[in-house]
């Protein structure tokens, strides 16, 4: 009998990789091992937020192929603007290296899902080992944490399966604070830096939930030990340095693309507390488990419906606020207070502390800006005073960087991952001089807990999608340069949608024939971007006709509407050369196909084919320049970026930062001109397809200004880009332009 | 004879330096009330709120005099409706005085002199407390002064008179410390007959002061158990069983106000306080509690100075000049006593800083309950974030608004009395602690130091203010007049701490009341049910009356009042005459040079009235009623408004809703008689019983159904000639939003009432 635990104990490595095998295998078959051998892209049946991501991530790796920074513009979708992949969470398309000669795009991806898992269970145990908590509790906990039942919910945003950031990091970042040997400390410092980088490349909340954390335990060490951080920082400070710097190091591709998204981007603002409200936890809400557990799913869903329409009615449907963390943390949780009542206890366990410390404060931040309690957020104490309780997550608002979380349900994660430390604490605490027999009831129940509250359903498939897979080879074989368009098409963000809400499956289209598509769906979208579309003569008029819910749109002005039921031909068929709109897929199943249809044929569009219900039309784009803006041209938001106000008189002011788009149909070198007044003397500097070509000095005397565009120009659409020093006292607009224009220099 | 009086004088040489110099303070701090009091004008008044505290003390002066019981009912003010003064600010404490005054002095003479007596006594019970704790004379005295001459009393002068009668808070302390320090129990029994009287005699004076010595004695009670944990428990313990005894006497002495509150209880609701919004503009800002009184002559002149300067400097003038709702400002010393405690506490004997604590922890609680429900700083009490969310910062005062009894304070500012109380003992505390370390030849120095620190920062002079002219010789030409009836001076206000109606500043009305005895249209008390404004608007005589005479609600002395939109009467002369009829306006004396004066003079003379005297500048109209009979009531009808008194709805589709606990009805009939009352009505939601009283009679209780009935009432003798009131008392009411689906009717409904006759 002793042999046998010996021959377990010398062996566990093995049996804990297996039993984690297992789980994967049980829990994550049918969700993403399958893909293997059934890949789910070839009948469309993929969700439409994971078909987007993983669409951002096959970019990110073919940029990585091509040799460029993944972090840069890449033309994809929305054109003619260009869309900052390595900023939409796209990081695991490094991951794509080893994966995508052999694997589609979505098997590849749906294999490092499921090998995140297996990694988030290994670091977790590893990480509970090194925290001196024995090889069985370490081993539940690694296994619920991997399988969280936050990610019950998230199936359709598969990047918050990259948890193993989170105790890989600190496994790391541990080993490099205790470890004696320098060699270790070297490695756990490079650690800790890939994993920090990978979080902010993969999930950039994670990324802010790990600088979050961070900053807590800072804060508990500096109220309750002040002296052990100051003596640990004294003795690993060259340590620390060295990962600060791995970390730079790392980061260099991505602090680029920051600076040029900063510098030619237009940051999208959050309006209000963006969501945070309504996507902030319920007080109540850690309590009500979620409708995607398998065994709720597959035996009791209509009790389950009529529990929570009863006693929590604020989580029905809950998503972004579902934040229930299962039994084995809250059970954990209970126990650890009721142990902390007795001084005893509480001196025993205080190694638990910080991590309880972190817990809370990530439970508290989960409950967002205001506390919601049984789904009431305030108090009337009067018809118009509403009394609410104002949570610290309001600091966060009023932080950059950290103002970007419009989503507090989601640091839910960090809360599970320091909770579940603590809970392993307890676990250890309570067995640690219990017989084999009484450990051997304990695992097997919280086993049977983790398995019954924490698998979550795996079943759900998304239903088969038609794509015209021959219209798109058709078009792939076309060499020259030109835009698809997709009827119906959608320019949508996490907030506002344009066009057809649900027609997210354009970049399907464009993974096979590789042309820049018209409209497109990502996590958020630059003010000037939408109305670029909103309010273009051609895609504006389109964008209205196949929205059918155009009526109840908020973004759409009502009053304007009925000036958009009919298309202005001469400015479509502007809009249309200028974004070298050459094919045009129509759905036929949509009631306005027919119209648009005949529309496009009106304007010169061909019916080249049919692929089931869709139609390929084909007009070849005129061969025109456009070197013209002139800003009393009443609708001219075609060759506009960002950065303009609204016509007035023959004018438009422009902000600190604005830019034209221009069309060359060759190569050569050219002269800007530009028409531009100013209230006082200031500078602007120019850029030219995102490389400067200098700078000049506006005065209130002068008017027009010239200057040399330094070859930079190239065939097809050119962004020109002017960046003032100053504003005018309005604190917002830099000067009034009548006029530019593109000189041949001869 | 005079060597034992020299002897006496010199045991209480103390004692008799502190009298005078507490007189002298007195005189000088109030030589405005003292002038006034001399040189008293009958034919004018001062135009503030102490008319109210006149009119009530000297209602209740002369029910006593009849030996009647004084929290009696009247119809002297609000005609049509009957008043109950026990849910007023009674001020009832000033009767017994009265009793000596009023035989040679007006009314107006008696209380401006009692509100100098109450300034003077709480100086020197105060200083007798402290004495009692065994503090230095120097020390008590200075107490004493900081307390009895507070920062808080220069406001309360000019028209909350109750609010100075401050002796009652040491006074109970005293009480309280000799009932726990007496040996003998004869003495304690006495003592403890004697404290509930004093409860009851503070509770006569001033509710809120009441509230805050309950408020004061629980914090004391708390605070001992934590300082003084065994001892308190055993004193606790040895002196239960004389807490029967005080509440006994307490309620002995309480019994005519028990007796009135319940009669009123019996046909209405406890008054409610509804929403936040009056405590929260009655309550101290932050800042409150370091800006001194307006009326202190030095920081008036400096920010007279100041308010020139720049924006910044003038808007803290402007703070500094609007203090009066929210004034909490507790003195110079009573603050720096806290600092000096701060940096001091270490070196103070422990015994010693415990008792402190317990009066500093109490001070402090009241100095954040006068805050109030919602903080504010510089009169800003939220700050907005994103997607216009205010946030408020809540105070311990909102949990008060959820506590019955506790839930009517609507001026959470003047708990600052309980923070002077306290703070003043722990002054004195401090103050002892240093002369306790001074050498005897610095002591004097310290002692006028600190004299003069108090003078100059709780110095306060009553402004002299302009009163406005009476018209006396019409009160006592109606007063002298043969025929009885309703008198409608215009302008005339109907007002309460809430809302008002009419000429805000009319309260001279009040005055007349008192001189010709008459009942009035309109009043002005500290409580007054909304029911009462509802009906007066919606009257076409006596609301349009008060729609044109009102020129907003302005600051008498710093404001300038708005132009009043004077428009034509749009009723019938039919329908004014109706209401001038029911309610027996017989008297309407006229202010002549208004704006509004032409257009109602011309009205009354159309409508028969005549021009019977001139006085000054008021003309009185009279016309004598044709004792018309106003017996039939349809609910259905718009000018059933005139009959549906109280608690009614608008008229909804051939009937009004009864609403509430009560509503009620006013009939006029020209002759006593035993007719039955006849109405139709039907209940809400569910079948209920019903009480009908007749002039406060109880007549009887029935059941009405949910379904439209007919109900007849036997009168019994009760019906008197001329107006009656009949009361509908409701056991049930709902509201629809509760009891029907799909319903956000909020009104709390209890019947339909179609019609009613007397047959």
């Amino acid at each position: 009998m002793i042999k046998i635990s010996e021959y377990i104990d010398k062996r566990s490595i093995w049996f804990v990789l297996f039993g984690f095998l297992f789980f994967s295998f049980w829990f994550n078959g049918s969700l993403f091992w399958s893909q293997i051998f059934f890949d789910s892209s070839t009948n469309g049946s993929i969700w439409g937020e994971v078909r987007v991501y993983e669409w951002l991530t096959n970019k990110f790796y073919e940029a990585i192929v091509a040799g460029q920074n993944p972090f840069g513009f890449y033309t994809g979708m929305l054109y003619p603007f260009r869309l900052q992949i390595g900023l939409t969470d796209a990081g695991n398309g490094l991951f794509y290296l080893p994966l995508r000669p052999f694997f589609s795009s979505y098997t590849s991806f749906s294999i490092i899902m499921a090998l995140s898992q297996l990694m988030a269970n290994i670091g977790m145990y590893l990480l509970l080992r090194k925290f001196q908590i024995s090889k069985m509790v370490s081993f539940i906990i690694a296994l619920a944490f991997g399988y969280m039942t936050f990610l019950a919910v998230r199936q359709g945003h598969l990047n918050y399966f990259m948890i193993y950031v989170f105790p890989w990091f600190y496994l790391c970042g541990y080993s490099l604070l205790i470890s004696k040997e320098a060699s270790t400390r070297i490695v756990s410092g490079l650690g800790a830096a890939v994993f920090f980088a990978l979080s902010l490349w993969t999930n950039f909340y994670y990324f802010i939930m790990i600088v979050i954390s961070i900053g807590a335990f800072l804060i508990y060490y500096l109220t309750i030990a002040k002296k052990q951080l100051f003596i640990k920082l004294k003795e690993r400070w060259l340590d620390l340095l060295r990962t600060v710097l791995f970390i730079i190091l790392l980061l260099i591709p991505w602090i680029k693309g920051v600076y040029e998204g900063i510098k030619f981007e237009s940051i999208p603002r959050l309006p209000g507390w963006g969501g945070a409200i309504d996507f902030s936890a319920d007080l109540f809400s850690f309590l009500v488990p979620s409708g995607y557990n398998h065994y709720i799913n597959n035996y009791y869903p209509d009790l389950y419906e009529k529990i929570v329409k009863t006693y929590a009615h604020f989580a029905e449907g809950a998503f972004e606020n579902f934040v229930y963390p299962g039994l084995i943390i809250l059970i954990g949780l209970v126990l650890y207070s009721i142990l902390h009542l007795k001084k005893g206890h509480r001196v025993k366990m205080k190694p638990s502390q910080p991590f309880f410390f972190v817990t809370i404060v990530f439970f508290v931040l989960t409950l967002g800006p205001f506390l919601h309690v049984f789904g009431r957020g305030g108090y009337y104490l009067d018809d118009t005073i509403k009394l609410v309780i104002p949570m610290p997550y309001v600091l966060l608002h009023f932080i950059p960087l950290f103002e970007n979380i419009r989503v507090p349900g989601r640091l839910v994660v960090a809360f599970i991952f320091f909770a579940y430390i603590t809970v392993a604490y307890v676990f250890e605490y309570l067995i640690r001089k219990r017989s084999s027999f009484f450990r051997s009831l304990f695992f097997g129940a919280l086993l049977l807990v983790f398995i019954f509250d924490q698998r979550y359903v795996s079943n759900l498939t998304p239903p088969d999608v038609d794509y015209p897979y021959k219209i798109y080879e058709t078009i792939a074989k076309d060499p020259s340069f030109s835009t698809v368009m997709e009827i119906p098409f959608t320019v949508r963000d996490g907030f506002t949608y344009f066009g057809d809400e649900d027609a997210v499956s354009g970049i399907v289209g464009e993974s096979y024939h590789g042309k820049p598509i018209i409209g497109g769906y990502t996590g958020r979208i630059a003010d000037y971007k939408r109305a670029y579309y909103y309010r273009n003569p051609f895609l504006g008029y389109l964008g209205r006709a196949m929205d059918s819910n155009v009526s109840k749109n908020p973004i759409i002005d009502q009053k304007e509407l009925s000036k958009w039921s009919t298309l202005d031909k001469q400015s479509a068929l502007l809009v249309i050369d200028f974004l070298d709109i050459k094919y045009v897929i129509v759905d036929n199943k949509e009631i306005y196909s027919d119209t648009v249809s005949k529309t496009l044929i009106d304007l010169g569009f061909k019916e080249m084919m049919t692929d089931g219900r869709f139609s390929l039309l084909m007009r070849p784009p005129k061969n025109r320049e456009f070197l013209k803006v002139d800003f009393d041209t009443p609708n001219l938001v075609t060759y506009l970026g960002m950065g303009w106000q609204e016509k007035e008189g023959q004018f438009r002011l422009a902000e600190k930062k604005a830019s034209v788009m221009m069309k060359l149909t060759k190569k050569r070198d050219m002269t800007l001109r530009f028409i531009t007044h100013v209230e006082r003397p200031k500078s602007v500097s120019i850029d030219v397809n995102k490389k400067n070509i200098g700078q000049l000095l506006l005065t209130p005397k002068n008017s027009s200004y010239k200057i040399d565009t330094n070859n930079k120009l190239n065939p097809g659409i050119n962004e020109i880009h002017f960046f003032f020093d100053s504003v005018n006292d309005d604190g917002l607009t830099a000067a009034e332009f009548e006029f530019i224009e593109l000189l041949d220099s001869k | 004879m005079l060597k034992a009086i020299k002897e006496k004088a010199l045991i209480f040489r103390y004692e008799i330096a502190f009298t005078l110099l507490v007189s002298l303070l007195t005189i000088v701090f109030n030589f405005q009330i003292l002038r006034n009091v001399i040189l008293y004008d009958s034919m004018t008044i001062p135009i503030d709120d102490g008319v109210v505290t006149e009119f009530l003390t000297e209602t209740e002066y002369k029910s006593l005099s009849h030996f009647n019981n004084p929290f009696a009912t009247t119809t002297k003010v609000l005609y049509p409706f009957e008043t109950n003064f026990a849910f007023q600010d009674t001020s009832f404490i000033n009767v017994p005085f009265l009793f000596v005054l009023r035989p040679l002095l007006d009314i107006h003479q008696a209380t401006q002199l009692i509100v100098l007596f109450n300034i003077a006594l709480g100086n020197l019970v105060m200083y007798l407390l402290l004495r009692r704790f065994k503090l230095s004379n120097f020390a008590s005295m200075i107490g004493a002064l900081i307390y009895g001459f507070s920062p808080y009393l220069s406001y309360r002068v000019l028209g909350h008179l109750t609010y100075t009668a401050t002796y009652f808070f040491p006074l109970l302390m005293l009480i309280g410390h000799s009932i726990l320090n007496n040996n003998s129990n004869r003495q304690r029994v006495l003592f403890s007959i004697f404290w509930g009287a004093v409860w009851a005699g503070l509770y006569y004076a001033n509710p809120y002061y009441f509230i805050t010595a309950v408020i004061g004695s629980l914090l004391l009670f708390v605070c001992s158990l934590v300082y003084f944990k065994k001892r308190a428990i055993g004193t606790m313990v040895a002196n239960l069983g004389l807490v029967p005894i005080s509440i006994l006497s307490f309620l002995v002495f309480l019994l005519p106000w028990i007796l009135s509150a319940n009669e009123y209880l019996m046909r209405n609701r406890l008054p409610e306080l509804k929403g936040i919004v009056r405590p929260l503009t009655l309550s101290s800002d932050l800042m409150n509690l370091l800006f001194p009184s307006e009326f202190n002559p030095l920081y008036n002149y400096i920010f007279d100075t100041i308010s020139n300067k720049n924006s910044l400097l003038a808007k803290l003038s402007v703070f500094f000049e609007g203090n009066w709702g929210r004034f909490g400002y507790p003195g110079i010393l009573i603050l720096v006593s806290f600092v000096i405690y701060f940096f001091a506490r270490k070196k103070i004997p422990s015994i010693t800083k415990q008792y402190m604590k317990v009066f500093a922890v109490s001070g402090i609680i009241f100095a954040i309950l006068s805050l109030g429900p919602l903080l504010k700083v510089f009169n800003k009490w939220y700050i907005i974030l994103p997607e216009e969310i205010p946030i408020y910062f809540p105070l311990p005062f909102l949990a008060l608004h959820f506590i019955p009894f506790f839930d009517i304070i609507s001026a959470p500012s003047r708990f600052i009395t309980g923070t002077v109380f306290f703070g003043s003992i722990f002054a004195a505390f401090i103050f002892q602690f240093i002369s306790d370390h001074l050498k005897k030849e610095k002591l004097l120095k310290f002692f006028i130091l600190v004299l003069l620190i108090f003078i100059v920062d709780q110095t306060y002079f009553v402004p002299n203010r302009a009163p406005a002219e009476l018209p006396v010789e019409t009160y006592q030409y109606i007063n002298n007049h043969q025929t009885g009836g309703t008198v409608l001076e215009v302008p005339f206000v109907l007002r309460d701490g809430l809302q008002y109606m009419g000429d805000v500043h009319a309260q001279q009305i009040m005055r007349g009341a008192m001189i010709h005895e008459h009942p009035i249209i309109g009043g002005y008390l500290s409580r007054i049910d909304s029911a009462i404004f509802d009906y007066y608007r919606a009257l076409p005589f006596i609301g349009h009356i008060g729609k044109i005479i009102d020129k907003g609600n302005f600051h008498l002395y710093k404001e300038p009042a708005k132009t009043p939109s004077v428009s034509q009467f749009l009723a019938s002369n039919e329908m004014l005459l109706e209401e001038i009829e029911l309610l027996d306006i017989n008297y309407v004396i006229v202010k002549n040079d208004e704006l509004y004066s032409q257009i109602i003079q011309e009205k009354l003379i159309e409508l028969g009235f005549k021009s019977v005297m001139e006085d000054g500048s008021h003309s009185l109209y009279f016309r004598r009623s044709k004792d018309l009979e106003f017996t039939n009531i349809s609910f259905g009808d718009k000018e059933s408004a005139l009959f549906a008194g109280r608690n009614f709805s608008a008229p909804e589709r051939g009937f009004r809703w009864g609403l509430g606990k009560s509503s009620t009805v006013f009939i006029k009939t020209n002759k006593a008689s035993s007719q039955d009352i006849n109405f139709e009505a039907a209940s809400f939601h569910l079948p209920q019983e019903i009480s009908i009283y007749l002039n406060d009679v109880f007549l009887d209780g029935i059941d009405v159904e949910t379904k439209r009935k007919q109900y007849t009432i036997k009168t019994k003798g009760n019906l008197n000639s001329g107006l009656n009131r009949i009361d509908f008392v409701y056991s049930k009411s709902f509201k629809p939003s509760i009891v029907l689906t799909n319903n956000l009717d909020n009104r709390d409904l209890a019947m339909q009432f179609y019609s009613l006759t007397l047959e």
